[in-house]
């Protein structure tokens, strides 16, 4: 049954991913690639939004055949929008403003070569027509939800400025209006939003939370906040973040949900900034929050609670525990039985990142009573739910005291783990395979024979055996390393590495020379004779 | 060099002499064309005849392949030097990149493949980021328009692109890699399509033109594997775009037949081969992209269900009915999956229609049966199936069992029912169902299973013992062991298998019968019957783990008969070197306990035939093992009862071993050398000088050439050991500076056999007067120091620190500071502070009381460690040292010394049954005999019962000298847990210390 293999010298079997690797470089963030080749589900929060439908009175011309008549005659529309009379420039601008709302394929990029961004731009400063400034500023959102250059276009045609000079308009349509374009723009990236927050955007932002403002329109600043913390490349910078924070907290008061999801979103994306950005929102005090809204009933919410609180623990012991402490740890045995898949998942990464921690943090996900659910999801869940699970036993094996793992083994964790043996999701090998060894490594030797023969009885050594065939380098060395350590006899004697190399071999010879008189001088090295010994070890 | 007319012309000039028949003359050509290689255009050259029509098609190969073989060795050396060693130039690398793939294209197929390697190699060095065209030249070479000549051509294309891809399945994820595939995903997939698209298309308007049939579904063969590299990692935005075109022709590909595409012979035609490929992707599919594959697995389920029941059991299917099965398996394992199996008759369908047929054994398995039983054997109990049909049928039956179990168990309960009526109508026309019976029985009812133990968990809806009792047993006992000797086979197989859910009776029961098969004419059959006899021998008594179910009285009365068959066996022409019959005559013997005793002598002149047989021809490892682990039982049984019987021993194996030494039969040498060692080690102490024969051996074994031979090592140092405790002064004596430079040639020279130089030298300490040895140790401790000057390891220090301990209890510690400080002023300084303190305790178990009670001599005994230099700086951190010493073990710690002798007494038991459960630990160096296994000695057994008393009393002394001087250090110095531990030491020895 030993596959007999090729000798190694040891030198090959120098480091697996862990070796050596404290708790926080354990931690994976939910990211931790940045390349992706999977469709954007958006899941998250939007990063765009057209103003469709709008909440004027004037959309009163809804038949397709207005709609096309208006397409064709873009040239009319610019030609209009620069007349001198105001009327006339209302009506363009407006009729702009419409072929830019209809729902499929916009004329963004025809009517920026016909050089509207500037007639746009300026009609934003007519303080005397806020009816105008509403229809162009409404314009110039629904051309900023276009792509990347569109979007920039906006941006060069220097429309920020006069868009921040809105927000202090005395109109409130054209105040939210404003909001919603600047949205757009500092939703594009960091360097609009850098760009923005230059210019003085979040000040006058957080001011509307003081002002009696509909819900509505609330909403529009809520997404804004997301907008701003949405990009980490780079991210958001420490000041801008204490200068939102008192806005997020005050604004977790409210019980609308679209609120409550923004918010949290927000929230969710400054703590993947890595551990500076996770000290500033543990210290801002919202955590407390967040955690309670782990029992929300509604989806999203949840989703975006558990983002953010996953984020969390990506951080340093201290912070993880500063969760622990929170009382999240109560919320999972309900999130890892949810019947949405996707939680559970969540779920299980987030733990994941507390058994990566030391053996306190260990600790408490087992008095939780959540390893049960975890290997649950291990044995039954879906592919990513068992991904996460196989990395959350990887790393409770990685950092776990003896009796923490001998309590996964009681629990039964081996045969699951084995069965994952059989995928071809390499990381996921990887994984499974560094806790089996872990496991086996961690178990005193009385108990070693009960561990082995469960791996055995399960059919995972057969599985762990055809991995010596795996294409994959890391998997064949570790596979071989437990069987030969495990699953072998011992006195396996080697003849690889067995020459002491600075010593000169001394030739065969047909007696065994004894002491360093003899005229064989048998202690090799001619430095050393008797007149000038020196040891040194 | 020119590209021209006349270079281009000796270039072919070489290749011509390179396929000469003269050896010579080819050797010098190959010489040459090493010698042009590293010139300028050398490739361009190579590549320009090879593309030539007008050059005779051999030159064109040899050409294509020197220029194959000529990348292989240079394409990759550009990273690892500098620019100026590089074999090719930058300009020839690009040239060949920029015209590889039109040239590949363009060739006839024998170069095309050729070509084709050699691209894989450059790509796998250059691409992506030196070789940036490379996607876009193949992507053009799709878009040509396809005409007959094309398809050839496009896989080519399709090859290179694969042998490119192929490592996205196995590579682990990251930033590069993803890139990498990104960009392959943009610039290659979307063409990719177009042409799965215009393949799938083309097929159905070729049916009648089989050549262009099979160019297609070669095309096609290769699209699904590109398809699987590129969908290994992660779905990627354009096959979810494309999942419906993909799995709509996959759904085509599965039902579509065509005559000309299957193959008559053993191998898959490539119609079975595109669908294998076919069921590999959508079984990716089902495992990692559930919820987008969701909508498509019940129709892939279906129309793969219904594949499996239309083929037959040739063997050109195994291949595709594997994979569909492991696809079906995939599916039926996943809870958002398997409720198609529910509901209707789906899971009757399946279960009888594909799972059922290819449980059958099939004529070829018969075949071998009958005339490879060794294969058979491999495949049947040794599992080595994996790639069978029936492994794959069983593997989908467990995964049905998870969700379905007693559904499943309880289909099939109707099926082996109705199997084994039909069987008992007429045995010799059903037999192959009654096979299949008990293949299902042991499929369903096994839920875990290990090699030491066979099956250790059963389902809870079906009852091995009841079956057993039904129907295996009476066929067991049928009257004639000849007759179906196949489903003797199984029975005695399940036995095996199940051996452990037996109760004792049972297993008792089944002796005899074992027995009777072992006079099978059948090898297969035989062989078993062994095997079975010597499981069932290993399984322990239910309500006593310690003891085994059958116990000595139980195999007595059938004894003589069972040797009678095995050796009949062994002295047969067909099977006489079986390793399972050798391991069931040593099994028996060693249960036999001293039942063994009456066949003595009738079983070592066997032993002695077969060795001498053997001897000729040692080519079956496990066989030699069990044949000498066989005669150490022997020994080991019959000396315990009475120690004259060595001399018998001696006379009847020295003339066997005697060759085996002279003729140098490296297989058998260390072998022979352990039981030689055992031999010696048996003699009673000191009463009669050793037989002289073993002087005269003892000559031989000292010569060098026989330690060059790392496997004979372990083995010799033992007969050495062996040598020094019984005939120290009476033989080895006169040869003691060999023994001496045997020491020092294996701690100066070996990292892996130091510890054996050790165990001599420790042996001879023990063992030896102090006079004999005087005169040697100064240049004893100097080979160790400068060994350990020049190579340090933990084992190095471990031995050394084991020698110190020996050498203190022996010639007192004052004598080991004398030694050492005598070779270098104050190095034993060294020798605490490197050795012993960070080191001492993590000496092995066994050798922790020697440890204890060597350091607690050096602490207490010699001057300089009292009041001289050592005692500010050593004595307290060494005392600390061998606190902790105590504390790392359980044995110092708590056990006293009757409960020690309590559990070595049970240990030496265990290890008789234990240590020998499994497979032998055989490797081609050299394999330790686990019935001559050295028990360990403790040499303080009745003089220091406790280690932790003696160091009371020791430093109770040590205190009573020199008042307040040493418990004043230990007052303020120790902590507060390690007084306590030395407070409670002093109780359990009864003293004070003041």
């Amino acid at each position: 049954m030993n596959i007999s293999l090729p000798k190694h010298t040891s030198s090959h079997f120098q480091s697996y991913k862990h070796h050596g690797k404290g708790p926080d470089e354990l931690r994976r963030r939910r990211n931790q690639y940045n390349v992706s080749l999977r469709k954007n589900k958006r899941d998250e929060q939007i990063q765009f939004k057209r103003n469709l439908i709008g909440n004027d009175s004037t959309s009163d011309e809804t038949d397709d055949d207005s709609q096309q008549h208006q397409c064709l005659d873009l040239n009319e529309i610019v030609l209009k929008s620069q007349n001198s009379d105001p009327t006339i420039c209302f009506q363009g601008i407006r009729s702009a403003r419409k072929v830019l709302s209809i729902e499929r394929n916009p004329p963004i990029d025809e009517l920026i070569n016909l050089n509207l961004l500037p007639i746009l731009v300026q009609c934003l400063s007519y303080d005397q027509y806020p009816e105008l400034q509403f229809e162009a500023a409404w314009a110039l959102t629904n051309i900023a939800s276009g792509n990347s250059q569109q979007t920039q276009a906006v941006v060069n045609a220097n429309a920020l400025p006069y868009l921040l000079r809105l927000l202090k308009s005395t109109d409130s349509n054209v105040c939210e209006q404003a909001v919603w374009a600047i949205g757009n723009l500092i939703g594009d990236g960091s360097r609009l939003r850098d760009y923005a927050i230059e210019l003085g955007v979040i000040p006058p932002i957080v001011e509307f939370l003081q002002k009696e403002i509909p819900i509505t329109f609330l909403r529009n600043v809520t997404w804004v906040f997301v907008n701003l913390c949405r990009h980490k490349d780079p991210p958001l910078s420490l000041n801008a973040a204490a200068e939102i924070l008192p806005a997020l907290k005050y604004l977790l008061v409210y019980s609308d949900i679209t609120i409550l999801v923004d918010c949290t979103w927000a929230l969710a994306y400054l703590l993947d900034c890595g551990n500076s950005m996770i000290q500033l929102v543990v210290e801002s005090g919202v955590l407390p929050e967040i955690v309670q809204l782990l029992s929300h009933n509604e989806i999203k919410i949840i989703t975006a609670a558990l983002r953010a609180i996953g984020n969390v623990v990506t951080g340093t012991d201290e912070q993880t525990q500063y969760i622990i402490n929170l009382g999240a740890l109560n919320f999972f045995s309900k999130l890892l039985q949810h019947q949405k898949h996707k939680l559970n998942k969540e779920a299980a990464w987030l733990l994941s990142n507390i058994t990566a921690g030391n053996q306190q943090q260990v600790q408490a996900v087992i008095d939780a009573q959540l390893i049960p659910d975890v290997i649950h999801h291990l044995q039954h869940g879906e592919i990513q739910t068992q991904k996460e699970a196989a990395w959350c036993i990887s790393n409770l094996t990685m950092n776990g005291s003896v009796q923490q793992i001998q309590y996964i083994v009681n629990l039964h964790v081996i045969p699951p783990l084995c069965n994952l043996l059989q995928q071809q999701d390499v990381q996921l090998l990887q994984v499974c395979l560094d806790a089996l060894h872990n496991i086996l490594k961690q178990t005193p030797e009385q108990n070693l024979e009960e561990v082995t023969m469960k791996i055995e009885e399960c059919g995972g050594l057969d599985k762990i055996e055809n991995l010596q065939t795996f294409s994959n380098n890391e998997i064949y060395q570790q596979s071989y390393e437990i069987i030969e350590k495990y699953f072998t006899n011992e006195n396996d004697y080697h003849d690889h590495d067995d020459d002491i190399s600075y010593m000169s071999q001394v030739p065969n010879q047909d007696v065994f020379p004894f002491g360093n008189n003899s005229t064989n001088q048998t202690v090799p090295d001619n430095n050393f004779n008797q007149n000038n010994l020196h040891f040194q070890f | 060099m020119e590209i021209n007319d006349q270079n281009l012309e000796a270039l072919a000039n070489y290749l011509r002499k390179t396929l000469s028949p003269n050896g010579d003359e080819r050797a010098e050509a190959e010489k040459t064309l090493k010698q042009i290689e590293r010139n300028e255009n050398y490739s361009s050259l190579l590549l320009t005849l090879c593309e030539r029509s007008t050059i005779p098609d051999e030159i064109r190969r040899a050409s294509v392949i020197t220029f194959k073989n000529f990348v292989k060795r240079n394409w990759p050396s550009l990273d690892a030097s500098s620019s100026t060693t590089n074999s090719i130039s930058i300009r020839d690398r690009n040239h060949i990149k920029e015209h590889i793939i039109d040239l590949m294209t363009r060739s006839p197929e024998h170069i095309q493949q050729q070509l084709s390697d050699a691209i894989t190699v450059i790509g796998k060095c250059d691409f992506p980021d030196q070789w940036p065209t490379l996607l876009d030249t193949m992507v053009r070479q799709f878009q040509q328009p396809s005409t007959g000549n094309s398809f050839q051509s496009i896989n080519g294309v399709l090859k290179t692109a694969h042998s490119l891809f192929e490592r996205y399945r196995y590579e682990q994820k990251s930033d590069e890699l993803w890139l990498e595939i990104k960009l392959v995903l943009e610039k290659f997939a979307p063409a990719f399509t177009e042409l799965f698209k215009s393949l799938v298309a083309y097929y159905p308007q070729k049916i009648t033109d089989t050549i262009e049939m099979k160019n297609i579904f070669d095309s096609l063969y290769v699209c699904i594997k590109i398809f699987y590299d590129l969908n290994a990692q992660e779905l990627p935005e354009h096959f979810e775009d494309n999942l419906t075109l993909y799995m709509t022709h996959f759904m085509t590909l599965l039902s579509f037949d065509h005559p000309n595409l299957h193959s008559d012979k053993h191998d898959p035609g490539i119609l079975d081969r595109v669908k294998t490929e076919i069921c590999r992707a959508v079984a990716l599919y089902a495992d990692n992209y559930s919820d987008e594959f969701k909508p498509f697995a019940p129709q892939f389920a279906l129309a793969i269900w219904s594949l499996l029941t239309r083929l037959n059991l040739s063997p050109s299917f195994d291949d595709l009915v594997g994979t569909a099965m492991r696809f079906l398996s995939t599916l039926a394992a996943r809870s958002h999956h398997c409720s198609m199996f529910e509901g209707g008759d789906i899971l009757k369908i399946v279960c009888e229609q594909v799972i059922l047929p290819n449980l059958f054994l099939r004529e070829s398995d018969i075949e071998e049966f009958e005339d490879n039983p060794e294969e058979y054997i491999r495949k049947d109990i040794e599992k080595s199936d994996s790639a069978t049909r029936r492994r794959a049928a069983c593997d989908f039956l467990q995964a049905l069992c998870i969700f379905f179990e007693s559904q499943v168990i309880a289909l099939y309960s109707q099926y082996i029912e109705t199997m084994q009526k039909e069987y008992l109508q007429n045995p010799s026309l059903n037999w192959s169902k009654k096979d299949a019976c008990i293949f299902l029985v042991l499929s369903l009812a096994s839920k875990g299973e290990t090699q030491k133990l066979g099956i250790t968990k059963t389902s809870s809806f079906i009852s091995i013992p009841v079956y057993y009792a039904n129907s295996v047993l009476p066929e067991l006992q049928n009257p004639d062991v000849n007759s179906l000797p196949l489903i003797k086979a199984d029975c005695l197989k399940f036995l095996i298998y199940v051996r452990n859910q037996l109760d004792r009776d049972s297993l008792v029961k089944s002796l005899p019968e074992c027995t009777r098969y072992l006079s099978s004419n059948n090898v297969v059959v035989q062989t078993y019957a062994a095997h079975a006899l010597e499981r069932l021998l290993l399984v322990r008594h239910p309500a006593d783990q310690k003891h085994t179910a059958i116990t000595k009285n139980d195999l007595i009365p059938y004894a003589q008969s069972m040797y009678d068959k095995l050796f009949q066996i062994l002295t047969s022409d067909k099977s006489y070197e079986n390793e399972y019959v050798m391991r069931a005559v040593m099994r028996l013997s060693s249960s036999l306990h001293e039942g063994v005793l009456p066949y003595l002598s009738q079983l070592m002149d066997k032993l002695v035939l077969i060795l001498r047989r053997s001897s000729r021809n040692p080519n079956k490892p496990n066989f030699n093992h069990y044949l000498f682990e066989t005669i150490t039982v022997l020994i080991r049984t019959s000396v315990t009862q009475n120690v004259g019987v060595l001399n018998q021993f001696e006379q009847i194996l020295f003339p066997v071993f005697t060759p085996i030494f002279t003729e140098d039969i490296a297989e058998f040498v260390p072998y022979v050398l352990q039981i030689l060692g055992f031999l010696i080690e048996s003699h009673p102490t000191g009463s009669t000088p050793l037989p002289e024969a073993y002087r005269i051996l003892f000559q031989s074994i000292l010569t060098p050439a026989f330690w060059d031979r790392s496997g004979n090592i372990p083995a010799l140092s033992r007969l050495l050991q062996a040598y020094i405790e019984k005939g120290g002064e009476n033989i080895v004596l006169e040869k003691l500076t060999i023994v001496l430079g045997i020491f020092q040639r294996l701690v100066s020279q070996s990292k892996v056999h130091d510890h054996e130089g050790f165990a001599i030298l420790n042996s001879l300490v023990v063992h030896l007067p102090r006079i004999h040895l005087e005169n040697y140790l100064k240049d004893i401790f100097v080979v160790i120091f400068t060994r350990l000057t020049k190579a340090k390891t933990q084992k190095l220090i471990k031995c050394i620190i084991i020698f110190f301990c020996y050498f203190v209890v022996k010639y007192g510690a004052q004598e080991l500071i004398t030694q050492v400080d005598n070779i270098q002023a104050n190095m034993f300084q060294m020798v605490i502070d490197r050795l012993f303190l960070p080191e001492l305790s993590k000496i092995d178990e066994n050798d922790k009381k020697l440890c204890a009670i060597g350091v607690t001599h050096l602490l207490c005994d010699p001057i300089p460690m009292i009041s001289g230099v050592y005692f500010v700086q050593l004595w307290l951190p060494l005392l600390q040292s061998l606190l902790q010493l105590f504390e790392s073990s359980n044995e110092l710690q708590t056990m006293s010394y009757a409960e020690k002798k309590k559990q070595a007494q049970e240990e030496a038991e265990d290890e008789l049954l234990v240590g020998l459960d499994d497979t032998p630990d055989y490797t081609p160096a050299f394999s330790c005999l686990a019935f001559a296994k050295k028990p360990h000695i403790d040499i303080f057994s009745t003089s220091i019962p406790d280690a932790r008393c003696h160091l009371a009393k020791c430093l109770q002394t040590l205190t009573a000298s020199h008042p307040n001087q040493f418990l004043n250090l230990m007052k303020t110095g120790l902590s507060t847990e390690h007084l306590s531990h030395i407070q409670k030491y002093c109780s359990l020895a009864n003293v004070t210390l003041i």
